[in-house]
């Protein structure tokens, strides 16, 4: 069927003479910054007394600190992997809540709370090309909590959604 | 990639334009042809990661070809349409659906008659002696697409089969 067709073409062509033009035109585009995330402060409960609930508020000494940025008003999902306990070999103490709020500017006040959970992508802009996160938490120490240094990662995943 | 496909209807341009049946070329006379580009098909910034589509009525981003001719001109447009933008040492892959391009006797919406880029498409000159043709694509930077710019050549055939 295409032969017989670009046959036909061709005998169409050549009875009348036809011309052809070709113009050329461009596709472009423009590649830009692409987001960085970078962890400023792990979230630091400090010394903690077996059977006390301790916590560390977002604007705290202590508090978790990271930044995001990247093209200035930009769209973005932000996806935060919270982990439920903090370990020590085998011996785990849990950590009850997590208070997180961003900035545009690197300060807490002002600091505007975001729902989060662990997983579940959030939107978010990067008004000015930078966007401050600032993490809160609480942790419940069990009364026979098993001394030691405790330690969990807590992850911060970003990635444009548009401009 | 592309093919011949003018044994099959390929678009129809409503009262302005009139898709041709193949025997109508035969054994008439030439008309002038004047094609003109009018604009590149711009991208503009995106976002590594992010798809980013541009309408063929985008006015302001899709690439525009003005086409003159004789009223009752039967003419061939066929573009020839990169895989890809290059630049920053990689490549930007592209894509061009079905609707991708439109040709209209104006710029309003409603006149648009949509084709597939992809494929050869013939038109005649009803009641009008110029048209625009309306390019749009998508492009698909990756997550780790390197800042830069990017541009690629995309070709438009025009040619005259007579009036």
């Amino acid at each position: 069927m295409i032969t017989r067709h670009l046959i036909t073409t061709l005998t169409v062509i050549g009875s009348t003479g036809l011309n052809a033009q070709s113009s050329p035109i461009a596709a472009t585009a423009d590649v830009v910054t692409p987001i960085t995330v970078t962890g400023t402060a792990p979230l630091e409960f400090g010394t903690i007394f077996q059977g006390v609930s301790k916590s560390i508020q977002f604007n705290a000494a202590g508090s978790g600190r990271l930044s995001v940025t990247g093209v200035a008003n930009a769209q973005m999902a932000l996806t935060f992997t919270l982990p439920a306990t903090l370990s020590n070999g085998t011996s785990t103490m849990p950590i009850g809540s997590y208070n997180i709020r961003v900035n545009d500017t690197n300060t807490t006040a002002s600091a505007r709370a975001i729902a989060v959970t662990s997983g579940t992508p959030v939107t978010a802009n990067l008004v000015a090309g930078a966007l401050y996160v600032f993490i809160g938490g609480r942790v419940t120490s069990a009364p026979a909590q098993q001394f030691g240094t405790y330690t969990a990662a807590i992850v911060l995943a970003a990635a444009y959604t548009g401009l | 990639m592309h093919r011949c496909t003018a044994s099959a209807p390929l678009a129809l341009l409503s009262a302005l334009l009139f898709l041709a049946p193949r025997a109508q070329a035969q054994g008439r006379g030439q008309g002038t042809l004047v094609v003109r580009p009018v604009q590149n098909l711009s991208f503009g910034s995106l976002l590594p990661g992010v798809p980013t589509t541009i309408d063929a009525l985008d006015l302001a981003r899709s690439a525009q070809i003005e086409v003159k001719s004789l009223q009752g001109a039967l003419f061939e447009i066929r573009f020839t349409l990169p895989s890809a933008l290059t630049g920053a040492g990689a490549r930007l892959p592209l894509a061009f659906s079905s609707s991708s391009a439109g040709v209209s006797a104006s710029s309003a919406p409603s006149t648009l008659v949509r084709f597939d880029p992809n494929y050869a498409a013939r038109f005649v000159f009803l009641t009008t002696n110029k048209v625009t043709f309306f390019l749009g694509g998508q492009a698909r930077p990756t997550g780790r697409q390197p800042i830069g710019t990017y541009s690629a050549p995309v070709v438009v055939t025009i040619t005259n089969l007579g009036v």
